[in-house]
């Protein structure tokens, strides 16, 4: 219902360009016929009554003395003008004393046979001007002179007005679709073509499409301004579509870490279950102990790609909570290391450590424990058994931790994003979830200070942790 | 192990490879470990090939799928049984035959079950 009253702006437009065409061309045109008119009618009616006038003149001394000839002579003077039709002269009695018709016949039949006497004055009707002029010698009236004459003139010239008006008018109508026209391909056709654009996209979902050809009109901002949200959204579908991707490469990756020590502690439970009970010897002791430590690392390695995975829960939530305590850095890192040494030893890698004496702060040892375990275990892990270097020192404001090793290292492009959430430089090859950096760059952040790398592709990496002593005061210098 | 038919377990995650180790050794089989790709193939060509190899997908510096396939090319060893050990979300393609998997977490008698087709223990 709606649908049926709405006019197309292509229709609108054609009916504005007409309107403002015509209009001011008619109504110019109307004014001008109007005077033209007026000055042609008045100026026959003082012509008409100026020849009544001579004519009277004329046919004065004729009347006087009854000379019909001589009357009729003066009349028939009037053949040269052509806009004359008839003229009769009347005596005082009305009857007709001398006629004339230019359309000579017997009967006079354009001519009153009789007039009412003493009439005078001029007088326009729908076909003639009639004028009636008294005829006056010397004091003595004789009678009237009445003279038609045509109106052919001033018709021909209303048709002329309205033909030229007729035409205007067809000449209006056509340049009005032609201004629509080009409006239309000015207005319509460019927001028919945003229309068409926005519908392609709807269907195929694709936003990279832009609107093109479009100028740098009006229409043209719209269209620059529909691009630009078009990017805007092509951009965030980009960006949401990326994010879908970490998570889900996230989720692979973490259901291989969370599936590898359940493999071992699978192996290692089904081996126990396989050993009848009843031939349990001191061999089998030793190796029942060795079994359940394997068991006992396997439950702390799960449980700590957990704690990891609720660690991100938590900081995405904005929930990761510092508690501060009077700390002792150098004590912390010395547990951290003695953590490793079989894991080192295991691999033959040298640990060189240079840690004050007592490095005291206000910090959350837990926390501060993970991020020291973090970064070692990396050093280890990408450090392809080379020495790693340790230190811990401090200054009165802050404490500075470097972890070094001389590893695969990391490459300009990557340690932009090693802190971000489940990035990883290396490959996937190397196992973990990829939080550890984060999480620890979190907990860095939350205590108000900096961590930082410095790295070379196979020549290794440094990274460095500055955190305040005391609460308020920053950690970072730049 | 030499001069006897042996079994060569590759994987990164070090208990993962001893306790496959141990428990192969109690059923009585010889067996010999590496920690990636590249170790297990110098492992390989160092003396007599084994009878089998078990063999992990996700490996740093050689993944389970480039050792199959310097394992293919190389005619001395190109025959030698593979025991794939999948994890979710590997994309084990074009590893060729004759290859097992065995998808993680490994039944320990599904394992035993497949070593048993390729090889048997030296003494019962």
């Amino acid at each position: 219902m709606a649908a049926s009253r709405v006019v197309s702006i292509r229709t609108r437009l054609t009916a504005l360009s007409v309107l403002a065409t015509l209009a001011p061309v008619g109504a110019a045109l109307g004014f001008v016929a109007e005077r033209d008119l007026r000055d042609i009618r008045n100026e026959m009616m003082s012509s008409s009554a100026l020849i009544g006038y001579v004519i009277a003149e004329y046919s004065a001394s004729a009347m006087a003395f009854e000379d019909h000839g001589d009357a009729q002579r003066t009349l028939n003077g009037l053949t040269r003008d052509e806009n004359v039709i008839a003229a009769g002269l009347y005596d005082n009695g009305g009857r007709l004393f001398a006629g004339y018709e230019r359309r000579a016949t017997d009967s006079f039949s354009a001519l009153p046979k009789h007039i009412r006497a003493a009439g005078s004055g001029t007088a326009i009707d729908g076909e003639h001007v009639t004028v009636t002029q008294p005829v006056v010698s010397q004091g003595t009236r004789y009678g009237s002179l009445v003279v038609l004459v045509s109106l052919q003139h001033l018709r021909s010239r209303i048709r002329a007005y309205m033909l030229s008006m007729g035409l205007l008018g067809l000449g209006a109508i056509a340049a009005a679709g032609l201004l629509a026209l080009m409006l239309e391909r000015m207005v319509s056709r460019p927001l028919l073509a945003l229309a068409d654009v926005a519908r392609r996209i709807a269907a195929t979902e694709d936003y990279s499409v832009r609107a093109t050809g479009v100028g740098r009109d009006e229409i043209g901002l719209l269209a620059g301004a529909f691009n630009r949200m078009l990017s805007e959204i092509d951009g965030r579908q980009k960006q949401a579509q990326q994010a879908i991707r970490v998570r889900d490469d996230f989720l692979s990756i973490a259901s291989h870490e969370l599936k590898t020590p359940l493999t071992s502690l699978k192996l290692q439970v089904q081996g126990l279950i396989m050993m009848p009970p009843a031939s349990l010897s001191r061999d089998d002791g030793a190796r029942l102990e060795q079994t359940l430590n394997v068991v006992d690392r396997q439950i702390v390695r799960l449980d700590k790609l957990i704690t990891n995975l609720l660690d991100v829960s938590r900081i995405a939530a904005g929930r990761l909570v510092i508690e501060t305590a009077e700390t002792d850095l150098s004590q912390l890192v010395h547990e951290v290391t003695r953590q490793f040494e079989p894991q080192l030893t295991r691999l033959n890698c040298r640990l060189d450590a240079r840690i004050e004496a007592s490095v005291v702060g206000s910090w959350d040892p837990p926390r501060i424990d993970q991020v020291v375990t973090n970064l070692l275990s990396n050093a280890i892990k990408y450090g392809g058994g080379k020495p790693i270097e340790l230190i811990v020192d401090a200054t009165a404001e802050r404490a500075r931790l470097v972890v070094r090793d001389q590893g695969i290292g990391i490459s300009a492009e990557d340690q932009k994003r090693i802190f971000d959430r489940f990035e990883r430089a290396a490959s996937l090859s190397y196992g973990g979830l990829g939080l550890g950096l984060f999480i620890s760059s979190q907990i860095v952040r939350a205590h108000g200070g900096t961590i930082r790398v410095e790295s070379t592709p196979d020549v290794g990496s440094t990274f460095t942790v500055e955190l305040p002593r005391r609460p308020g005061s920053r950690g970072a210098s730049t | 192990v030499s001069g006897q038919p042996w079994i060569l377990v590759v994987d990164d995650d070090e208990d993962i490879r001893d306790t496959i180790r141990s428990l192969l050794q109690l059923r009585g089989y010889s067996v010999d470990i590496a920690a990636d790709g590249a170790a297990g193939l110098e492992r390989m060509r160092a003396g007599a090939a084994p009878a089998l190899v078990i063999l992990d997908f996700m490996m740093p510096r050689m993944n389970g799928e480039e050792f199959r396939a310097a394992q293919l090319a190389d005619p001395a060893l190109s025959a030698v049984p593979v025991i794939l050990l999948t994890g979710a979300g590997d994309t084990a393609s074009a590893l060729g035959t004759p290859v097992e998997r065995i998808a993680k977490p490994i039944d320990l008698q599904l394992l035993f079950d497949t070593v048993a087709r390729f090889c048997t223990p030296r003494d019962r």
